[in-house]
C-alpha cells in the first residue's frame, strides 16, 4: 500500500497545480493580514486567523475537488488506468490508495493553510483560542465529505471537468436548497447531508442548526452514513467496470 | 507457461469470444493475428486481468488469473494496445511508478534497462518530450521491469523505425532463447510476423480459425506451383488430376497451376507430364504467406477481404 500511495504523491507534486494551489493560500492569507491590518482599527490575531483560514479554505474545497477529481480523470485521459489495473494489486487495494492519498493531499494543504495563517497571526497583538482551533479542524469535515462524493463521481463519469462541475453543483444547489427550506421548512432540511458538513457551524453559528433540532452527533453520524455508502458505491463501480474505450 | 482455455466471452447478447484455446510455451514466440474486431485486445484484455471472461480459464506459470490474481499477473508483462505514460513525469518517474506497483519487487538497475531498449540518454525526458518509437521502447522496458515470465506486446512495432523493428525483433527474439520468456504478440504488420514469430494464431470474429507452426510443422501452407506451354495446359490439368486424384487442382493464370501435395511428390508429377510430352518450364514448391494465409482465413462472406489488410 505504501507503494501505491508514493505513486500517488509522485503524481500529485510533479504537476504545477500543488505550487498554484499552495501559492494561492499563501496569497489570500497575506492579502488578508494587509487588509486585517489596514482597517481604522486594526484586528488582532484571532480576527485575522479567522479570516485568513475563512478565506484559504475556500480555495482549499475547490482544489480538493480537482485534485480528487484528478485522480481517476487523469488515469482515464493518459489512459494509464488499464496499467494500474493490470497490476497485481486488487482493484480494492488501488481505489483505497487513490482515497487515502486524496485525504492525506488534502491534510498536507490543510496545515499549510494553518501554519502560515499561525505563522502571520503571531506578528499581530492579541491572544489565539482553542476554540477558535478546534473550530478550524472541524470545518475539515466538509473537505473529507467532499473527497468521498468526488471520487464516487470520478468512477461515474470519464471526464474531469464534469465531475468537478457534478460535485459544485451538488454542493451549491443543495446547500442553497437547504438554506431556504431552513426557513420554511427545517423539518425537511435536516435531511439534507450538505448542510451538515461542515461541523464547525455548531460552534460558530449554533443558532442555524438549532432551527433544524439537530445536534453535532447526529450530523457527525449522518455525513460519516454518507460517506460509507458512498464509498461502497465507488468500491462497487470501480470493481466491475471494464474501463475499456 | 501461458494457457488459454476455452475461454468465452459475451458482452450483452453478442458472443465476442467463443471456445477461444491456445497455449504459449516457455521461450517461444507465438504471434496473435487478426482482423480489427476480432477480439484480440479482448482475448488480451482477459489474459492481463483487465476483463474476466464468461466461461474458460487463463493460467499464467499455472496460476489462475481469476481466482489467484496476484501470482497469475506478476508474472505478466504487457502492453495493451498502446503504451501508455503520464507525459509530466519522466521516463525513469514512469518506470520507478511502475516499479511501486509490482508488490515485493526488489530495486531494478533503470539505467541498464533503459540501455536495454536504447534510452540510456533519454531516460530523464519528460515523456511528453518522447516519439511514439520512445514511448513504445519505454513501454517494453516497462513491460520487463520485474523478469516476466510471460510478456504480451500488442503492436509492439507501432512507431518503430525499420532499423528499431529489426533490434525489437533480434531483442525478442533474445529474451525467448535465452530467458526462456514465453512471448504473445498481436500484431496486423503480417510480414513482421511472420519474421518474428514461432508459431502464430489467426482469430476472426472471436474464434480462432488456424494455429500454425507446430513442432516440425510450417508455419503456413505450402503447395507445388508448375508452370506449363500454354497449349498443354489442358492436358495438364487432366495429367495431374489423373495423379493426385484426391487433391483439388487449382488453375491460376494461362500457364500456371497448384496442387495442396507435398515437395516429395514433384518427381512423381513431373514424370507424368513428361511422359506426355508435356512442355513444363518451372516446378516447384510455392509457400503459401502469412498474408496469404491470413486472407483465406478471415475472408468476409461474400468473399472480399478485410479492407486494412489490403492497404498494408
Amino acid at each position: 500500500m505504501r507503494s501505491l500511495l508514493a505513486n500517488e504523491f509522485m503524481k500529485w507534486r510533479r504537476t504545477i497545480k500543488p505550487l498554484i494551489a499552495l501559492g494561492m493560500y499563501t496569497g489570500i492569507i497575506i492579502l488578508t493580514y494587509f487588509i486585517v491590518r489596514s482597517g481604522n482599527e486594526p484586528g488582532d490575531a484571532a480576527t485575522f486567523v479567522n479570516y485568513a483560514t475563512m478565506a484559504a479554505m475556500t480555495f482549499l474545497g475547490i482544489f480538493t475537488i480537482v485534485f480528487t477529481a484528478e485522480m481517476i480523470g487523469n488515469e482515464l485521459k493518459f489512459d494509464t488506468l488499464k496499467h494500474l489495473l493490470m497490476s497485481p494489486y486488487s482493484r480494492d487495494r488501488i481505489l483505497l490508495s487513490k482515497l487515502i492519498a486524496a485525504l492525506l493531499i488534502m491534510l498536507v494543504q490543510f496545515v499549510f493553510i494553518l501554519a502560515v495563517s499561525y505563522g502571520f497571526a503571531f506578528t499581530l497583538d492579541g491572544s489565539l483560542t482553542f476554540e477558535q482551533f478546534r473550530n478550524i479542524l472541524l470545518s475539515v469535515s466538509s473537505g473529507v465529505f467532499v473527497i468521498f462524493l468526488t471520487l464516487m463521481f470520478s468512477v461515474v463519469f470519464k471526464s474531469t471537468g464534469v465531475v468537478i462541475g457534478f460535485t459544485v453543483l451538488a454542493n451549491f444547489l443543495s446547500t442553497m436548497i437547504g438554506g431556504l427550506l431552513i426557513t420554511w421548512k427545517p423539518a425537511i432540511a435536516k435531511w439534507i447531508v450538505f448542510l451538515h458538513t461542515d461541523l464547525s457551524v455548531y460552534y460558530q453559528s449554533p443558532g442555524f442548526m438549532e432551527t433544524m433540532d439537530v445536534t453535532i452527533w447526529f450530523s457527525a453520524l449522518y455525513v460519516l452514513i454518507h460517506i460509507i455508502a458512498f464509498y461502497v458505491i465507488t468500491a462497487f463501480m470501480f470493481r466491475s467496470k471494464t474501463f475499456a474505450e | 507457461m501461458l494457457t488459454v482455455q476455452n475461454v468465452h466471452k459475451k458482452m450483452g447478447k453478442t458472443n465476442v469470444l467463443t471456445n477461444v484455446s491456445f497455449e504459449v510455451v516457455p521461450g517461444e514466440i507465438f504471434g496473435f493475428l487478426g482482423p480489427n474486431g476480432a477480439g484480440k485486445t479482448t482475448t488480451i484484455r482477459i489474459i492481463t486481468g483487465l476483463m474476466p471472461a464468461t466461461h474458460g480459464s487463463v493460467t499464467v506459470d499455472g496460476f489462475d488469473v481469476a481466482t489467484e490474481r496476484q501470482e497469475a499477473l506478476s508474472r505478466i508483462g504487457a502492453i495493451v494496445e498502446n503504451p501508455a505514460f503520464y507525459p509530466y513525469l519522466t521516463g525513469r518517474e514512469n518506470l520507478i511508478h511502475a516499479m511501486n506497483l509490482i508488490p515485493g519487487l526488489k530495486k531494478v538497475d533503470l539505467n541498464a534497462l533503459g540501455a536495454l531498449v536504447g534510452l540510456e540518454t533519454k531516460l530523464d525526458m519528460k515523456v511528453k518530450q518522447y516519439s511514439l518509437g520512445m514511448k513504445q521502447r519505454l513501454g517494453i522496458a516497462r513491460a520487463l521491469l520485474h523478469n516476466p515470465k510471460v510478456l504480451i506486446l500488442d503492436e509492439p512495432t507501432n512507431g518503430l523505425d525499420p532499423a528499431g523493428i529489426a533490434d525489437l525483433r533480434q531483442y525478442l527474439r533474445h529474451l525467448a532463447d535465452h530467458r526462456g520468456i514465453a512471448i504473445l504478440i498481436s500484431s496486423h504488420l503480417l510480414s513482421e510476423m511472420e519474421m518474428i514469430t514461432d508459431r502464430f494464431a489467426i482469430i476472426d470474429h472471436g474464434q480462432i480459425k488456424s494455429v500454425q507452426g507446430g513442432e516440425g510443422e510450417p508455419k503456413t501452407e505450402s503447395v507445388i506451383l508448375c508452370k506449363v506451354d500454354r497449349a498443354d495446359m489442358s492436358e495438364a490439368l487432366d495429367v495431374a488430376a489423373l495423379t493426385f486424384d484426391d487433391v483439388k487442382i487449382v488453375q491460376q493464370s494461362a500457364e500456371t497451376f497448384i496442387i495442396p501435395r507435398p515437395e516429395a511428390d514433384i518427381p512423381h508429377l513431373l514424370k507424368h507430364l513428361v511422359d506426355r510430352d508435356i512442355g513444363v518450364y518451372q516446378i516447384g514448391m510455392k509457400h503459401e504467406t502469412l498474408e496469404e494465409q491470413f486472407l483465406k482465413l478471415t475472408k468476409k462472406e461474400g468473399g472480399t477481404n478485410h479492407a486494412f489488410i489490403t492497404s498494408q
